[in-house]
């Protein structure tokens, strides 16, 4: 059975040995080098261009603006409002101006760094609440992308009806994805004359999509497919070098390469969005929750990106996993000139979390509940409601989770210095009440093979792994009857991005429903009995049958306007346990210990869910105690602290499994709820080593020093 | 992106030396780690001077005792038997450097003519009071490593001189340490660090030796501190009063700093803590 085995990952192998070839691996013959010329400037309008210079730079062969663009100079996600090259006018610091093509890297890099730009500087607005009051208009409509609103029962008598009330504003920072492998991605053309990018990716067909109208031609002449992708936590669903590549080769009919270096990288790339929670949280004597009120105000910076859906997906989970009949959540994002902020794993749910699992604790600590039995006597079980007013009947695994942590969290035994604190969460599964479909087909072969045709991007994570194995077990066969061809639009359908933990979910289920339309086929023709692929394929190309699709698009219900609705099909729940310990002289963190419960529906492959808890941990250890972006100041790695080896603790993971009936074998996501509890968990533990409550991330030696200082909690 | 440079490599330390004296711009490379970001980031040279293969200035550390070559690397030194058992602050400094890629390339020589403040091997080479042999064409000349240093990333090596072996005095009967404060375990730079060796016993500090790095604009020896409770009674309030006068002999060297808000009372509570009388209440 292959679903539940912790199989080999396909990628294993080729990754160890250093043969996969990641975007900036590939090399064509005749091959242009691009580079990207950037805004120096957080807020300007461009007086002059001069690149007399660099025009004369040896191998220069063209320098693109914004006229060179025959389609249209705007994409987005949600809002197409990002120019690729700016029209004169510049929103943030390293805003993209020109693209120069060149016969090597070298001559590219010199040209662009000899191009003199001239700009007349303009206020510029570095936070949302000056966004917010500031007559400097960013975009045309305004400053505010957009406000959400999740609205339930009476907020006034829930507050009336509390014997406690707690109110704290807590404040997150810029985050970089800091993936391993920096974008990169090549194009060319094919012998019919399309256009053909090849690049490290998060997703082919939106890309194609996108290409399609930067170029205004028709999406069949443009094909997108995959590098190995060396990690995207969401910064690779935004155009990244795709445009660039695509207009290059447009304009030159030759190879071009664009990758950029750490220091593009980290000017170019979405960030997290920084928000700042306003939550006041009542709750009886007993312990129970009865009113929450919740403020989100975001930064997207100077472009909407996934902005809208951070905003949305805050104010949806604002509660956390818990039960609360009386609900007022505001969520707003606005523009500034900072970078732009876009989708990073787990979509503004860290750092709700942060928010709310501090609520919990504040609450357990003033009431002199004990924080797991808070969690146990609020959370949501089978059969309650969240705050959306979505009546959870399957796969709530939350309670599970509390269980499971229950024994180590009695057991625990604190010494000087040290602390131990839970965080909880819960997380709806791909998109936010909007349709997220994912298709996929199987083909029968003249080679007796079965073609496996896939539009998900694996980007390190483990998809192809994990939908293979749903595969196999659907169709009962080995793995060497299959071949996968993944994430290329000629040879895949549109799965969706890889991302809001919806592959191994709705894809795994596409995948299913393929497998199961072919295994009918092959029970039908005598396969399960003896007959051979090869034999099978004759006959279903005379009968011209041998593509069989699958397709699923989790059941769910646009929001209305008081945020209440069925926005996500599967939810999945999860409680992290931390131990710190402080070191007292410098008030340095470190994080000893970490248990963490996840409630995933099925297992597909118990190894690589525990691969991606365990990196879900390091990245929260990051946001918690290390990372923070610094618009202008943060150009490197050398002063953007992610957590290595040594940072990371001690980790035992239990894996629940209450199956989601429309799940592919009863699985949801695991992705994202890796990281969602680690932060929050971090900052009760050393609430509960120090008596400090900390409000702002990252709480790093010297937050915690002047925290201190100033007297503590 | 690397820019266009002539790289030299000599094999010898004559060579070196000769090429030194030639070249007039010219930029000597012991390892790399510094000065490769500094390249790849922009800066300009005409010649690099790739010292990694002149024998003559590399020995294995402890093989001539006391002495230890300037391209002996962070790994060398903290993989050292020797260096562990006479210079144990040494040891452990060299042991925290960046990573493994780093300690294996960034040399003892490279750290030293750097002279970055943050450097993690100077303040425990001041503390065996180091003397460096500066070779030039010309001939040597013996320098303490204290006096050298001038200034962030400046020192009084000259422009054709190269450091051609460093000096160490061992410490007999004391227990030393190297402490620092990074935001992370490892390929963190220091923001502060401490070096102490202490000759003690229950009732006195006989002698101590205390260097402090990331806090200055150069790392530099805590003299008048060793003076005011070295020979002396263990007392708190001893303690507490040299500790003032430490601090505001880190605020006459810096200037006032945002950052002292919190790397004073962190360096304060690192002393106490190393002179046995911590104060670990919340």
């Amino acid at each position: 059975m292959p679903v539940g085995k912790p199989i080999e990952r396909l990628d294993a192998l080729e990754k160890v040995l250093g043969a996969a070839k990641f975007g900036a691996d590939i090399k064509r013959e005749g091959m242009l080098y691009g580079v990207v010329v950037r805004s120096q400037k957080a807020h300007a309008r461009i007086h002059h261009i001069d690149t007399s210079q660099a025009q004369m730079i040896p191998g220069v062969v063209k320098i693109l603006s914004f006229r060179d663009i025959p389609g249209k100079n705007r994409f987005g996600v949600l809002r197409k409002d990002q120019p690729y090259l700016s029209e004169g006018y510049v929103r943030f610091l390293g805003d993209p101006i020109l693209l120069v093509l060149a016969e090597s890297e070298r001559a590219a890099r010199e040209a662009a760094a000899s191009i003199r730009i001239t700009y007349g500087e303009l206020e510029g607005i570095f936070g949302p609440s000056s966004s917010a009051l500031s007559n400097v208009k960013i975009h045309e409509d305004g400053n505010l992308l957009c406000q959400k609103k999740v609205i339930r029962g009476d907020i006034q008598k829930g507050f009336s009806t509390s014997d406690l009330v707690v109110e704290n504003t807590y404040q997150t920072q810029f985050l970089d994805h800091a993936f391993l492998e920096c974008e990169a991605g090549v194009g060319f053309l094919d012998e019919l004359g399309r256009i053909v990018i090849i690049s490290s990716t998060q997703n082919v067909h939106y890309k194609r999509k996108e290409v399609a109208t930067l170029l205004a031609l028709p999406e069949e002449k443009i094909r997108v497919i995959q590098a190995t992708t060396g990690g995207g936590f969401g910064g690779k669903l935004d155009m990244t070098v795709e445009g660039y590549v695509a207009l290059a080769v447009y304009h030159t009919k030759r190879p071009v390469m664009i990758r950029y270096t750490r220091s593009e990288s980290m000017l170019a790339n979405t960030k997290r969005h920084p928000l700042t929670i306003s939550y006041k949280t009542g709750a009886t004597k007993d312990g129970r929750l009865t009113a929450i009120q919740v403020r989100v105000v975001g930064d997207t910076g100077a472009y909407a990106s996934y902005g809208e859906v951070v905003a949305q997906r805050a104010a949806v989970h604002a509660s956390g996993p818990y039960e609360v009949p009386n609900v007022y959540v505001e969520s707003l994002m606005y523009y500034t000139n900072n970078p732009p902020c876009g989708a990073m794993r787990g979509f503004g749910i860290p750092q709700m979390a942060f928010a709310h699992e501090s609520q919990m604790d504040e609450i357990a600590r003033l009431l002199g509940i004990d924080p797991l039995q808070i969690r146990l006597i609020n959370g949501l079980k089978r059969g309650a409601s969240t705050i959306t007013g979505q009546r959870l009947t399957h796969s709530v695994g939350y309670i599970d989770t509390l269980k499971a942590i229950e024994p180590f969290w009695r057991d625990r035994r604190k010494g000087d210095w040290e602390g131990y604190g839970l965080g909880s969460m819960y997380y709806g599964i791909g998109n936010t009440g909007v349709p997220n479909p994912s298709s996929c087909y199987l083909t029968l072969r003249e080679d007796g093979k079965i073609g496996f045709h896939l539009g998900a991007c694996e980007i390190g994570q483990g998809s192809d792994t994990v939908l293979l194995q749903i595969l196999l077990q659907t169709l009962s066969v080995g793995p060497e009857g299959v071949e996968l061809i993944r994430a290329d639009t000629d040879l895949s359908k549109d799965a969706g991005s890889t991302s809001a933990s919806r592959q191994t979910y709705i894809t795994g289920k596409a995948v299913q429903l393929a497998g199961e339309a072919l295994k009918g086929y092959l029970e039908e023709k005598g396969f399960y009995r003896g007959r051979s692929l090869k034999e099978i394929y004759l006959e279903a190309k005379e009968e011209g049958r041998i593509l069989f699709e699958g397709f699923f698009d989790p059941p769910t219900t646009p929001l209305d306007p008081q945020g209440q609705g069925i926005p996500y099909a599967t939810y999945a729940f999860a409680t992290h346990m931390t131990k710190v310990e402080i070191e007292p002289a410098t008030m340095r963190c470190r994080v000893k210990k970490v248990i963490a419960a996840h409630d995933v529906g099925r297992a597909v492959n118990p190894v690589n869910i525990r691969g991606q808890i365990y990196g879900g941990i390091a990245m929260g250890i990051g946001l918690a105690l290390m990372e923070e972006f610094v618009p202008g100041k943060t150009l490197n790695l050398n002063n953007y602290y992610v957590a290595t080896i040594k940072d990371m603790p001690e980790v035992e993971t239990i894996l629940i499994e209450d199956p989601e009936p429309t799940g592919p074998y009863g699985a949801k996501g695991v992705g994202e709820p890796a990281l969602i509890p680690q932060a929050a968990s971090i900052v009760n533990a050393i609430r509960d080593a120090t008596g400090m409550r900390i409000l702002k991330l990252p709480c790093n030696f010297e937050r915690l020093w002047l925290q201190r200082l100033s007297g503590g909690t | 992106m690397l820019p266009i440079f002539k790289c030299h490599t000599p094999k010898s330390k004559e060579e070196a030396l000769s090429i030194l004296t030639e070249e007039e711009k010219i930029k000597v490379l012991a390892g790399g780690t510094d000065l490769l970001v500094e390249l790849q980031s922009g800066k300009k040279v005409e010649n690099l001077l790739d010292i990694t293969q002149v024998a003559d200035l590399k020995w294995d550390p402890g093989s001539k005792a006391q002495i230890i070559s300037p391209l002996n690397t962070h790994a060398e030194i903290s993989g050292s038997a020797f260096i562990r058992e006479n210079f144990p602050a040494l040891f452990k400094a060299c042991s925290l450097v960046g990573s493994p890629q780093i300690r294996n390339m960034g040399t003892i020589g490279g750290n030293i003519a750097n002279a970055s403040p943050a450097a993690d091997s100077i303040p425990p080479l001041l503390i065996y009071d180091a003397e460096l042999t500066l070779e030039s064409k010309g001939g040597s000349r013996q320098m303490a490593l204290a006096s050298i240093l001038e200034g962030p990333y400046r020192t009084g090596i000259l422009n054709h001189e190269l450091i051609s072996s460093i000096y160490l005095k061992p410490l007999s009967g004391f227990r030393e340490g190297y402490k620092r404060l990074t935001i992370r375990d490892s390929l963190a730079l220091s923001r502060l660090s401490v070096a102490y060796a202490i000759r003690d016993d229950r009732e006195m500090w006989h002698e101590i030796r205390l260097a402090i790095g990331s806090l200055t604009p150069i790392p530099f020896r805590a003299e008048g501190f060793e003076r005011a409770i070295g020979g002396q009674r263990k007392d708190r309030g001893l303690l507490e009063g040299a500790l003032t006068d430490l601090v505001n002999t880190v605020r006459e060297m810096a200037g006032e700093r945002p950052t002292h808000r919190f790397k004073i009372p962190i360096l304060k509570e690192l002393i106490r803590e190393i002179f046995g009388v911590g104060d670990a209440s919340r």
